[in-house]
């Protein structure tokens, strides 16, 4: 079992839902809320607009305490000088991002049990699994739902953000199907006040892990 | 970067220049027409297929790092320095949208072999003091692989750039094994083909054909 530091509420985005500028304050705005991990994620976007986005949050983020992970490039975490790199499941391999980008954070995107077991041999940090439930952002694509999330967070040791259209209300379901924790995108993203929201869904977390550190005592 | 070829005198490695195209459809039909265009005889592949997974990237260039190595045909990846660093590749080209030289250097070492695909002049010196070893240079002829690549240079461009840099110059844009000698003899170390091989019927005998014209 990983003695890394996971991190519990984590932001995704910029996904193309708010400007690459913007994406610097909500992420600012929900690290000061309570997130503890900041995923730079920007499909099909060249290298050139990547890199300075990551440089411009880490540096924006610095002395936050805050890992900021770089989505599919290794290369980028680290000349960045970013904490971490999420890998999607057609990406590089754990060993291979590791090689690249050294001792950092890695999380591997999954979508069944084999892919997960695959991580976790892999000596993946962590998964990211999803979509537990239906989102805008995939539309035509039913969430997988809170059952599945507890199969798939019982198939290895690995910590499990889950993920996809999981609103502030329905994170103590999501922790109690085996969760380490979420990830949020359009539900901070598209929020009024995402530092607000984050801290909502941060209440929502040390809450669950209070109440479950009460009854695991009164056990 | 374990580099077994980068013993190759550079300009002699950048002679005969195959660049790939994700238009192959797969990582086997890519390192299939690959494989057949080393067996010709080009000298330099660089692996380019933009809109491809990481996976497929990655797997496509192990397998054309291997046939490289067995040849001694210099492997460089398009872009991205961590497809090149996890496949063990001899080196990247990077253009204006891709990583900084100055970093991508810091993280491949002084060995890697780092191509530029300037787009001014000032960007060139800029790329030339941040340590890169050759220029592609184009699109000296008209193109139709590349519908962003501005309107050809010509000859006398590529030729202007030859006499302004002390760099190997490849000359790349609308290629072909019939106008090939034509940018050597305007002072190209070599040219970079996509589609006059790598889309040819047959890959090997374009190769071939193009070895005949720039032994």
């Amino acid at each position: 079992v990983t003695n890394r530091h996971i991190p519990r509420l984590h932001l995704i985005g910029p996904l193309g839902v708010v400007e690459p500028e913007q994406f610097i304050d909500v992420a600012a705005a929900a690290v000061r809320g309570g997130c503890d991990a900041v995923h730079l994620r920007l499909p099909g976007a060249r290298t050139s607009e990547v890199l300075p986005l990551a440089r411009l949050l880490r540096e924006r983020l610095a002395g936050s305490g805050v890992t900021v992970l770089v989505n599919d490039r290794p290369d980028v975490a680290l000349i960045a000088g970013c904490g971490g790199v999420q890998l999607p499941e057609t990406g590089f391999s754990v060993a291979d991002a590791r090689l690249i980008a050294g001792e950092v954070l890695i999380g591997r995107s999954v979508h069944d049990d084999v892919s997960a077991r695959d991580a976790a041999r892999q000596e993946a940090d962590f998964l990211v699994v999803g979509h537990i439930f239906d989102t805008g952002s995939k539309l035509g694509t039913p969430g997988r739902g809170l059952t599945w999330l507890h199969d798939i967070s019982g198939a290895t040791h690995l910590p499990v953000i889950a993920i996809g259209g999981i609103t502030t209300e329905r994170i103590p379901e999501v922790l109690a199907a085996g969760a380490h924790g979420v990830a949020l995108g359009r539900e901070l993203l598209m929020a009024d006040d995402p530092e607000q929201t984050a801290r909502e869904a941060r209440g929502q977390i040390d809450t669950f892990l209070d109440e479950r550190t009460a009854t695991d005592a009164a056990d | 970067m374990t580099a077994s070829t980068t013993t190759i005198d550079l300009r002699t490695g950048l002679r005969r220049y195959l660049i790939t195209d994700a238009r192959a459809g797969s990582v086997d039909e890519l390192v299939r027409r690959g494989a057949a265009a080393i067996e010709g005889g080009v000298s330099a592949i660089q692996l380019r297929a933009k809109g491809w997974t990481d996976r497929q990237l990655l797997d496509a260039a192990r397998e054309l790092r291997t046939l490289c190595i067995a040849s001694g045909t210099l492997f460089i990846v398009n872009d991205r320095v961590d497809i090149a660093l996890a496949s063990g590749a001899d080196g990247v080209h990077l253009g204006v949208d891709d990583l900084p030289v100055a970093d991508t250097r810091r993280l491949l070492g002084p060995d890697a072999i780092i191509g530029y695909s300037p787009e001014t002049d000032d960007d060139r010196l800029a790329a030339e003091a941040a340590g890169i070893d050759y220029l592609g240079v184009g699109p000296v002829f008209g193109t139709a692989t590349k519908a962003d690549a501005g309107p050809a240079i010509g000859l006398d461009g590529l030729r202007r750039v030859v006499e302004r840099t002390t760099l190997p110059v490849v000359g790349i844009g609308g290629v072909t094994i019939e106008n090939a000698p034509l940018a050597i003899e305007a002072g190209a170390c070599g040219v970079a083909l996509v589609g006059a091989i790598f889309f040819a019927d047959d890959p090997a005998a374009a190769a071939r054909r193009l070895r005949e014209a720039l032994p």
